[in-house]
């Protein structure tokens, strides 16, 4: 849910509660008022009523009759709201209204002095004021709730881009984030967190990918001369055939490091997006190469190529990582292939799948896509090459899916 | 023959990546100093076409490698540069030829012929080890004067063992020779075993001794 959207919610609803408690506490005092008012003007008439009759005056058109009470009541003073039965304009209807009835004995006869006021005109006044300032209530609800929204939204118009441009931030792009200034404190503070902690992810990006290259480039160096001194090693007379095994092995094991280090070097690269550029690149045109260069390891297998390549299928794609995606899928379905067994090339507009004739595997089909992953404990390979597949699919916004049928391997990469 | 083309301008190592490949070279690449140095660290090269400059370093500084790590290897200097002083520091630092930008590729393919002429067969035209004999300029191999037919493959591995000759070479830099640098991500090399089955038979064929031998565990070596 938006800030705003939140703010708007509580204050509609204390408005609300506000609104109903004032225009109900206005209803009252007024009507409080008005009846005191009222109570104090029957209280005037039944005065002047009792001083006319102690002077006998006369009582203009009131109807005065003899107060024969069985027991009279002395000193009776109350007001109360009674119905009136009345016929106005030919209409039998009630209508409401405050009476003073009192009793007393004046010049030796007891008087019940009754004096009513309509009520319904009071009723109509207090609603009137009531509706009146209920309305200047709601007004003033409204024309705040408006007022209110657009100092929020201008207030937040420079946190709002901010947040867009921090969610458009990427440590990769080697940019600075560029934030909008504003004089709000919270929003300072804020902006100065967020540029310290983008500056300080930049850094340590930096030196990061400076660090993985470094260590890499500067880990080939002593490789390399353990190589070349090994070379020298071999070509020396009279070696014993333990002799020849241990410089063998180093040998190979000295080969298998480098190799480590160069793949593991290309998935930092990869992570770093220092593959960045794309081309338009020709499918068919880079599988044919692929498979010209693995020639000799697939003629040594005795396999068999299928290829179903629909012409002139081109995409966007980084040119090395591309090279690398299909030289890694047919590198595995040789590798993994049977002797004599097949390998399929299947390129369309929206897919490429590799296949190979293969045993089934023994673990999830999902989880030889992740890192150190292989088949067998005993294979020479790392179990890199396929998760610098899914790397290289997950830069290209690809998926790869791997299926097993019919005692083939499937690898589909859908663009 | 396997060569290096050190170059950051794209288009150009396409160009003559494309070109020499076709001459029969094994050709790598590298865009800048930093992969440059790495290449030359990890892999051998018969010769490196190589730029002076570069976006992140001097190709002189990798003059100075190349020549520390394997004299052997052919330099060919190609600048944009025309200035005399660029031209004696890099003869002067070891660097076997001189090429300016622009160049035909005819040129540059001539050059890195008569490189590999005076830096691999001693300046002779063609190289014979007793009774085989080699035309590199016309790729044919004579046995005791009659002409042998091999394939690419076999003729490129014959070439690099009397190259080598009576040197000790591993599966791996036969492979990362003839079939280029990225040959070592390979898990196993077995493919050459039939290439050399396949040259060794074609040899004996014609009468030549086989020089060919088989070190245990380590690879193979051509001689005596």
């Amino acid at each position: 849910m938006k800030l705003i959207n939140k703010t708007r919610r509580s204050y509609i609803l204390y408005s609300i509660i506000i609104f109903i408690m004032s225009s109900a506490v206005i209803y009252f005092i007024f009507k409080n008022i008005v009846t005191k008012r009222q109570d104090e003007k029957l209280l005037r008439d039944k005065d002047i009523i009792e001083q006319r009759i102690k002077y006998d005056y006369p009582l203009p058109i009131f109807d005065v009759e003899d107060f024969k009470a069985k027991n009279p009541v002395k000193d009776t003073l109350y007001y109360k709201d009674t119905l009136m039965y009345q016929i106005v304009k030919g209409v039998e209807n009630y209508e409401l209204y405050r009476q003073l009835t009192s009793v007393e004995t004046l010049q030796g006869r007891t008087y019940k002095i009754i004096t009513r006021s309509s009520l319904v005109k009071n009723h109509e006044f207090i609603l009137a004021i009531s509706l009146s300032v209920g309305i200047v209530i709601l007004l003033l609800i409204i024309t705040f709730f408006f007022i209110n929204t657009m100092v929020f939204n201008q207030l937040l118009k420079p946190f709002n881009k901010n947040l867009n441009s921090l969610k458009n931030f990427s440590v990769e792009k080697n940019k600075s984030i560029e934030l909008e200034q504003t004089d709000i404190d919270e929003f300072k503070i804020f902006n100065d967190s967020v540029s310290k902690l983008t500056e300080k992810l930049r850094n340590d990006f930096t030196n990061l990918k400076e660090f993985t290259d470094n260590a890499s480039h500067e880990m080939q160096t002593p490789l390399a001369i353990m190589q070349t001194k090994l070379e020298y090693l071999m070509q020396s007379k009279n070696l014993k055939h333990e002799e020849k095994k241990l410089i063998s092995d180093i040998y190979s094991a000295s080969k298998r490091l480098s190799k480590l280090n160069k793949t593991l070097l290309m998935l930092s690269k990869i992570d770093n997006q220092q593959y960045s550029n794309k081309e338009e690149i020709d499918i068919n045109e880079i599988i044919v190469e692929q498979l010209e260069i693995f020639e000799d390891f697939i003629s040594n297998k005795k396999l068999k190529v299928i290829k179903k390549l629909k012409p002139d299928v081109k995409i966007e794609a980084n040119p090395m990582l591309f090279d690398t995606i299909i030289s890694n899928l047919i590198g595995n379905s040789i590798k993994h292939n049977v002797k004599g067994g097949t390998i399929e090339v299947v390129t369309d507009d929206l897919f490429i799948m590799i296949s190979n004739t293969g045993i089934e595997l023994k673990t999830d089909s999902d989880k030889i896509f992740e890192r150190f992953k292989k088949e067998s404990t005993a294979s020479d390979s790392f179990g890199l090459g396929l998760a610098i597949v899914k790397k290289i699919c997950d830069v290209h916004d690809w998926k790869i899916k791997h299926t097993f049928t019919d005692q083939m391997h499937h690898f589909t990469i859908y663009f | 023959m396997k060569i290096l083309i050190v170059e950051d301008e794209k288009d150009l190592v396409d160009v003559t990546c494309k070109y020499l490949k076709k001459e029969d070279f094994v050709c790598e690449f590298a865009y800048n100093f930093f992969d440059a140095e790495d290449k030359l660290i990890t892999y051998n090269y018969d010769i490196v076409i190589l730029d002076i400059n570069l976006p992140d370093g001097s190709g002189m500084d990798l003059l100075k490698i190349i020549k520390k790590q394997s004299p052997s290897t052919g330099v060919l200097i190609v600048s944009a540069r025309n200035s005399l002083d660029d031209k004696l520091k890099g003869l002067d630092l070891g660097a076997d030829d001189y090429i300016t930008k622009p160049f035909h590729l005819a040129e540059l393919n001539s050059r890195v012929k008569s490189l590999i002429r005076r830096q691999k067969f001693k300046g002779q035209d063609s190289i014979t080890f007793h009774e085989i004999e080699i035309d590199p300029t016309a790729k044919t191999v004579k046995v005791n004067q009659e002409a042998i037919e091999l394939t690419r493959k076999e003729y490129n591995l014959l070439l690099y063992f009397i190259t080598n000759k009576d040197r000790v070479l591993t599966k791996e830099s036969i492979a990362e020779h003839l079939w280029g640098d990225s040959i070592d991500m390979a898990d196993n090399f077995d493919f050459i075993y039939t290439h050399m089955r396949n040259l060794r038979r074609k040899l004996k064929k014609k009468g030549a001794t086989d020089y060919l031998q088989t070190i245990y565990g380590l690879g193979y070596k051509f001689g005596d």
